[in-house]
């Protein structure tokens, strides 16, 4: 294979290719109704050249094709180089030859199609069979892929990646209308971490029959508490994307802004990305540019550290590649991408946060975020009012909206229960990626604005 | 293809092939320097089966490899439900979304257009700092059924987009539209772009309360989603929508008129069939005010029964598109009437309100209730019919059911406006007095 992704290169500056055999399983219910069950299979590839500071892309099914998308890219490459007036070199990446194969406790790939459905559906009609929902979405996902790498300086990679998983929402009717909560299981290559959630999915039921009975909140500024899960997609929404070179290398402002050493926070906020932690959903061993997934320290101590790099943005800043650069499949050509940040444990308590708290809210799991430079948006499943430092009634249609310098600075505990999301997904440049993880413990955040009535 | 139909309809009762070769070719520039160019030539065939037992099985692939498809589709029917469709044979008439001119752009032709955008915006504003994006697709589609439909089309998309960034570095004023033909920004445009530039680099924080808000076209695909959620087959079907059972109600303000279009000239959504091969038709939505019609697919069409009539069967959701997506009721062209009232007069109407010209977290929420607290992305502020500046740290929540009931002005110019990644359909700018603005103003 390393002789047939080769054949199309020159030495017309630098040049790759990435050929991936995909396979992805389907389960979908909406209610008892199931609505999909399949397993499809793609095939294709996505060539790239790079000359004088310009990228040339072209991506392609037929590996009979191979030459002709690389010549392509290279052409586009060459085109664009005209206009441009500034010229930078790629970071200097390892050459390496390597060969990555999965070996799951227990392997999806072996499981039957059958199998698979009969445990979601074990959950699906658990859930439906319950007092008061109104109907359910389950779904199991499954992506298998084998992905060969080559550039013409010589590296090549034959990697093997797989994730599964089970989403489940359930649905209730209340006065504010539907209303529906959520549970992830799986992210990870492992069927083994499917298995027996009978107690996860009745918790959810449970939360969704006390949110139809819950009332909206006041628009306002309020002190809140996330919960890891919405604080998980808090860092990714609020900072992560920030961190991502591509957004940052080309604008002299934007790098002033992000430049490293800045006080982002309060000395008890860290902050990490790491694609080489084990079975979570943003875990990888190479990026879609064959460098390997680093340990990347964002922020320490409240401190600008790091930031996220593909061979491009490294380069153009002279920084540390950190092998975060891929694409959701040969369609798309790889961007800088989060692969599993998170929160670095802290040493306070869910009960003293709390207890810190005279009015204020605690916000439970993500329904959605989105981020525009420097502000983001956040929906939460569901929350609480906190009154007096106990935590009361549930409150629904929880939507904020902050700063991120703001809002990262106002962060004044950190909870010492690191937990991991199941779930992923981010999209970013047309590409919605699943392999993208996010972890945190529970977070105090002192002044936050959120919408209501 | 025929020989793949043949072959699998010795085994099974109905079959559809869907095939679609894509081509996409956009550009990327950054400030005066072209930074990409992304091309991409790729096909995707798709094959659905109603088997002996009447179950509906589905399987996607990159090549027509015909036995292992055929055999992923069975499967997937052996394990499937049961479906009473019965895919379409009707041929319906061309509809104009294939632009001879965008077939024939090359990367060349794509850089110089982009390039005398950049030397108009270094003369409007050589200081200005911004991101351009000029892309071409071209779609082949062929669609062959078991009940005789031979068809296809080609379709053809271009799309202009471009960003403005702030003195820190941060994204500051978009302008975005997409049609199936070719078109330009022209000097207006582009002037009108520098100007709400300029306009932004006054900061402004707004204290919590009511507001006036106009939604211009950029921030209005959150509203029409809302409502294409609630008239979504499926979401009827599941007894979810609020819109359950209320036909022929009145549930808007009269002026209001939302239609769903596939026929649309030059929409980006615009295609004679759908992607089950259904033919398209324009549907009111709502008309006048009054809720006309549910979207359907194939398969919710026939859950929901008799008045449903298919033809929102699309391999497209707000996140993805592709040939892997199983046809489900979508959206085409979701297009809200233009009417009388230029943007002048309703700024000008606006004693102290925002202009909401891009938004985030539009997908956020709870969708289905219509609920929506929407963070100002791009906002300007106005005082006494005068914009004063850019607001900053603000969010714009309600209810589409009541957003629409209270609608005093609607615009008289239709533009694109575009849903997390695609185009959702197109829209004039809107007033709506009094909703609550969450402002970070102490």
């Amino acid at each position: 294979m390393k002789e047939r992704l080769s054949a199309g290169f020159t030495n017309t500056g630098y040049q790759d290719v990435r050929f991936e055999e995909l396979q992805s399983s389907l389960i979908m219910y909406q209610g008892e109704q199931l609505i999909d069950i399949s397993v499809n299979k793609k095939v294709g590839g996505h060539a790239r050249g790079f000359y004088q500071g310009a990228w040339g892309h072209f991506s392609f099914n037929d590996l009979n094709e191979l030459e002709l998308a690389v010549s392509k890219a290279v052409k586009s490459a060459r085109i664009a180089s005209q206009y441009r007036n500034q010229v930078y070199e790629l970071a200097k990446a390892p050459v390496v030859e390597d060969k990555i194969v999965i070996s799951p406790k227990m392997d999806p790939r072996t499981i039957s199609l059958e199998e698979k459905r009969e445990l979601l559906n074990k959950y699906n009609r658990l859930a439906l069979s319950q007092d008061g929902i109104v109907t359910t979405q389950a779904k199991y996902y499954e992506v298998s892929s084998h992905k060969y790498f080559a550039n013409n300086e010589g590296t090549f990679i034959d990697q093997e990646e797989l994730i599964c998983g089970i989403n489940l929402a359930v649905f209730v009717k209340g006065e504010g209308g539907t209303q529906r909560v959520s549970l992830a299981l799986g992210g990870t290559h492992g069927y083994e971490s499917l298995l027996d959630k009978e107690d996860k999915v009745l918790e959810t039921v449970e939360k969704a029959l006390i949110l139809s009975k819950a009332e909206p909140i006041k628009a306002g500024n309020y002190p809140v508490i996330f919960d890891p899960g919405a604080a998980g997609v808090f860092i990714h929404e609020a900072f992560g994307h920030l961190s991502e070179a591509d957004g940052v290398a080309d604008s002299p402002q934007l790098r002033e802004t992000m430049k490293l050493g800045r006080v982002f926070g309060k000395p008890i906020l860290n902050v990490i990305d790491d694609g080489g932690l084990v079975g979570h959903p943003g875990s990888i061993i190479y990026d879609d540019e064959g460098v390997k997934a680093e340990k990347t320290c964002l922020i320490t101590d409240g401190i600008l550290t790091g930031r996220l790099h593909s061979r491009e943005t490294a380069g153009k800043m002279d920084e540390e590649l950190s092998g975060n650069c891929r694409a959701k499949d040969y369609s798309f050509a790889p961007v800088v991408r989060m692969s599993n940040i998170y929160i670095e444990q802290g040493e306070s308590t869910f009960d003293e946060m709390v207890a810190s708290i005279k009015d204020g809210l605690y916000l439970v799991g993500a329904a959605g975020g989105q981020t525009s430079g420097n502000s983001f948006t956040l929906a939460a499943q569901y929350g609480y009012r906190i009154k007096d430092g106990q935590i009361k009634e549930m409150v629904r249609d929880l939507v904020i909206n902050c700063n991120l310098f703001e809002t990262l600075a106002n962060i004044s505990a950190i909870g010492n229960d690191l937990t991991f999301s199941r779930t992923g997904g981010c999209g970013k440049a047309g590409q919605i990626l699943n392999t993208s993880g996010h972890g945190a413990p529970h977070i105090k955040i002192d002044n936050i604005t959120i919408g209501g009535k | 293809m025929e020989k793949l139909l043949k072959d699998v309809l010795t085994q099974v009762q109905q079959a559809e092939i869907y095939r679609i070769e894509e081509e996409a070719l956009p550009v990327q520039f950054s400030n005066d320097q072209v930074m990409r160019v992304n091309a991409k030539k790729t096909v995707g065939y798709s094959l659905r089966i109603i088997d002996n037992d009447g179950r509906l099985g589905f399987a996607t692939s990159t090549s027509l490899e015909r036995e292992d498809l055929i055999e992923r589709a069975l499967l997937s029917a052996k394990y499937g439900d049961r479906t009473e469709i019965c895919f379409p044979g009707e041929t319906g008439p061309e509809v104009e979304c294939c632009d001879p001119l965008v077939v024939k752009l090359t990367v060349e032709d794509i850089v110089k257009q982009g390039w005398e955008m950049v030397e108009i915006l270094k003369k409007l504003d050589p200081a200005l700092n911004y991101d351009l994006n000029l892309g071409k697709e071209i779609q082949r589609v062929k669609i062959l059924n078991s009940s005789g439909l031979d068809v296809g089309y080609d379709r053809t998309n271009f799309t202009i987009g471009i960003t403005s960034r702030a003195e820190d570095g941060f994204r500051e004023f978009s302008d975005w539209d997409t049609y199936s033909k070719h078109f330009s920004f022209d000097q207006a445009r582009l002037e009108r772009f520098v100007k709400f530039h300029q306009l932004s680099q006054k900061k402004i924080k707004v204290k919590t309360g009511k507001m006036d808000i106009i939604f211009n076209s950029g921030a209005s695909w959150p509203l029409l989603m809302r409502l294409a959620v609630g008239v979504n087959g499926q979401t009827i079907n599941r007894g979810l929508s609020p819109l359950n059972d209320r036909l022929g109600e009145e549930i808007f303000n009269p002026q209001v008129t939302i239609v769903d279009d596939p026929t649309y000239p030059w929409g980006f959504a615009s295609a004679p069939y759908d992607d089950e091969g259904s033919v398209s038709r324009r549907k009111s939505i709502v008309e006048k005010g009054v809720l006309k019609n549910y979207l359907f697919g194939l398969d919710d069409a026939i859950i929901y029964g008799e008045g449903a009539v298919a033809g929102n069967g699309m391999k497209k959701t707000l996140f993805e598109k592709g040939i892997d997506i199983k046809p489900a009721t979508y959206v085409s062209n979701c297009i809200l009437l233009p009417g009388e009232d230029t943007f002048e007069q309703m700024v000008k109407n606006v004693k102290r309100g925002i202009i909401v010209n891009g938004i985030m977290g539009g997908h956020t929420g709870n969708t289905i209730a219509g609920e929506f607290g929407l963070n100002i992305g791009s906002g300007f502020l106005v005082e006494d019919g005068e914009i004063k500046g850019k607001v900053v740290d603000a969010m714009v929540s309600g209810n589409i059911y009541d957003v629409f009931k209270r609608v005093t002005m609607i615009g008289n110019e239709l533009h694109a406006t575009q849903a997390v990644f695609y185009g959702y359909g197109y829209a004039p700018a809107i007033l709506v007095p009094e909703l609550t603005v969450a402002g970070s103003q102490d």
